[in-house]
């Protein structure tokens, strides 16, 4: 294991090289960014892409599992989390795989599908209670009591409501009451064991929630969303251009050179991004340059990036900006609960309104911090360096296991 | 102290010594233009290169992560000793010709001399280089020397500096520390304990206000998750005490950390309309914010 010191100084160090690197093969070829418009044109369709089918087959198969498991055996847990990085979109991959899952035999709900997490702690639990509560007492209504419930289903045919709760880290607030949601949550999962739940949840949420409520003593099985390898990055990725030549190789040996610089830019992408597909994603669009022989005329510059000669450039991590003391409490907070409306980060934070405005506001600016959907959320391209850089400063970060 | 007869016994020794010993232009260097100036000269580059340390090693622990803040600081003294040393051999051995019977009466006159008139400084600077391997505390701990509190900036030859919560800067010679009790809060860790108290009626709900106690140190965005947290419990005469004992991300953080605990907590209990002891007199407070038995009872 890494002491958080060597960890640090191979960032930087590694940092200082990519730097260098780029610059020389920058100046080499001379490849410039890309133009604004052709940049915001692949935003637009990095976020359109589909789930990724490594991440969909991986879920299908341990929720098919899982379930199969709690059918048959009557005391094996009635619990699946799946656990990622915070900047990885757990909620939507989950819901995906789970609708086009080929599990025909249960019946799945997402009760908390119009949940919105208020910022007053002391409502969030009555509302929480108001989205879960309906389907629990329609379905023991249904069939019977709790406890008869329990005791009956020991066939496993009778085995077959599946309670989907896509993001964990959106049922709390860190603050006095806030988690008072999560131990209910825990009580209706041990009280109900005829019910299965599949709970999303991010590796920094569970250390938190694991802190102040114990929650692995009661949702015992994890399993961690798994890494994408080099192909199947460069499998999702590369549809968006149609060709992009890794910068780098003299002329005269492109064609042969092209072939191992390639690897090599796909196994950095994926060494970098620890294969999660947003950090990856992030990576790749910065990466993107054009060389300036082929940059386009001003009137060609909203040219749809097909139409224009890209090249791949050695991928870096974005280095990151000054930060303050409260900027470290804000990032953490937000890594905690994944995205946060501003009010519920100025609840999190314990701070004044007015202060959280202010640097939330220099953060977005800085690129740290994206706005998407009234939620701030971090921009997963700096997750590595930042994760590093708070646990060095000694908060509590999470690990997937 | 020195013993009246030992005491005359060195001075014989020492005039003894005198006899057999070359003359004093023997003992000193000749005074020459171009020796002043290597002197002279290595007397500035010492006090320029404690002045670079100094400052470069306080620049560099508040640049890099919090957990190598206070490994940078501690090697602040080593490095102020080394240079110290250094120079004064340099300049021993500069202007001084010494023979080994010339060491002698050298370091015995010296002795004598600084025995009775910087009794109090020596002191000092023995009592600093012992307290710097004894390491009863560290340079960026939080310490308390009699009425003083704060964090430890600087350690000199003679004293070392705090720096209180008031932003007051106060120089404690190494003596004081010598022979007064010190009390470290972190010793060298990042964290250091806070202990916040609580008062409310003996009839509150005991266990409403243990719940919001903890749950206000677990929420706190300075609170150091990985160290446990604590609620204990006092009876007085006026009252119920609840202690919270929990450890901030960084002791630096130890006054605002204190602040952000009571007032969400007070929040809370405002909420829950949780009684505090009601007292219709005039009530004196120590130091340590407990309500002493100057009051009458409501």
């Amino acid at each position: 294991m890494k002491s958080p010191l060597a960890h640090s100084l191979m960032n930087r160090v590694q940092g200082w090289f990519s730097h260098a690197h780029q610059t020389a093969t920058d100046s080499q070829e001379k490849v410039c960014d890309l133009p604004e418009t052709t940049r915001q044109l692949l935003a637009e369709q990095l976020a359109e892409l589909p789930v990724p089918v490594p991440y969909v087959e991986a879920l299908q198969t341990a929720c098919g599992q899982a379930i199969a498991d709690w059918q048959e055996g009557a005391g094996t847990t009635n619990v699946l989390v799946i656990m990622t990085e915070p900047v990885v979109p757990l909620p939507a991959i989950l819901c995906h795989a789970l609708d086009h899952s080929p599990l025909d035999t249960v019946n799945i709900h997402y009760p908390l599908a119009d949940y919105d997490r208020p910022a007053e702690p002391l409502i969030m639990s009555t509302r929480f209670y108001q989205a879960l509560e309906p389907l629990i007492g329609e379905m023991e209504t249904s069939d019977g009591s709790r406890e008869n419930a329990g005791a009956t289903r020991a066939d496993g045919c009778q085995r077959r409501q599946v309670i989907v709760v896509p993001a964990l880290e959106e049922c709390f607030l860190r603050s006095i009451h806030g988690w008072q949601t999560i131990e209910d949550l825990q009580t209706h999962i041990v009280e109900n064991p005829a019910f299965f739940w599949i709970i999303g949840c991010s590796s920094w949420a569970w250390a938190f929630l694991d802190r102040v409520c114990h929650i692995s003593a009661y949702l015992e099985q994890v399993y961690p969303l798994p890494a994408m390898t080099e192909e199947e990055l460069e499998q999702w990725l590369s549809p968006l251009v149609k060709e992009a030549i890794v910068a780098g190789a003299p002329d005269a040996t492109r064609t042969q050179a092209d072939a191992g610089n390639r690897e090599s830019y796909w196994k950095a992408l994926t060494r970098l991004s620890e294969g999660h597909s947003t950090i990856a994603a992030q990576l790749w669009l910065q990466s993107l340059g054009i060389q300036e022989k082929n940059w386009p005329q001003e009137a060609e510059a909203s040219r749809s990036p097909d139409d224009l000669a890209l090249c791949l450039r050695k991928p870096v991590l974005p280095t990151l900006p000054e930060l303050t003391q409260l900027d470290r409490y804000l990032l953490h907070s937000l890594l905690i609960h994944s995205a946060l409306t501003q009010e519920q980060l100025t609840v999190s934070l314990g701070e004044s309104a007015t202060q959280v405005r202010s640097r939330v506001q220099i953060l977005r600016r800085d690129g740290m911090v994206m706005h998407q959907q009234g939620h701030l959320t971090l921009a997963p391209a700096h997750f590595p360096r930042l994760r590093s850089e708070l646990s060095t400063n000694n908060f509590l970060t999470g690990k997937v296991p | 102290m020195i013993n009246p007869s030992s005491f005359w016994q060195i001075t014989a020794r020492l005039a003894q010594l005198q006899k057999d010993s070359p003359s004093f232009q023997d003992v000193f260097a000749e005074i020459t233009t171009p020796r002043l100036m290597r002197g002279l000269l290595s007397v500035l580059l010492a006090y320029g290169l404690t002045w670079v340390i100094n400052r470069f090693t306080n620049w560099l622990a508040e640049k890099v992560p919090r957990r190598f803040r206070l490994a940078i600081k501690q090697s602040v003294p080593f490095l102020k000793g080394m240079i110290l040393v250094s120079t004064i051999s340099y300049l021993v051995q500069l202007f001084i010709n010494l023979s080994q019977t010339d060491l002698l009466a050298l370091t015995g006159t010296i002795a004598v001399a600084l025995g009775f008139a910087f009794k109090d400084y020596v002191s000092s600077i023995i009592a600093g280089v012992v307290t710097l391997f004894e390491g009863p505390f560290r340079m960026g701990d939080r310490v308390r020397v009699r009425d003083h509190y704060g964090e430890v900036v600087d350690y000199g030859l003679r004293g070392m500096r705090l720096l209180t919560p008031d932003d007051n800067t106060v120089t404690i010679p190494h003596n004081i520390v010598w022979t007064e009790p010190i009390s470290s809060a972190n010793s060298g860790q990042l964290e250091a304990q806070v202990v916040t108290s609580f008062y409310f009626e003996h009839t509150v709900d005991v266990e409403a206000v243990v719940q919001i106690l903890y749950q206000a140190a677990y929420s706190s965005r300075y609170t150091q998750l990985q160290l446990p947290v604590v609620v204990v419990m006092d009876e007085h005469p006026w009252g119920t005490q609840f202690k919270l004992k929990s450890y901030p991300i960084d002791a630096r953080d130890e006054f605002p950390y204190k602040t952000d605990l009571i007032r969400r907590t007070k929040k809370a209990c405002n909420q829950a309309q949780l009684a505090y002891p009601t007292m219709s007199g005039y009530v004196a407070m120590d130091h340590a914010s407990e309500p002493t038995s100057n009051f009458r009872m409501p």
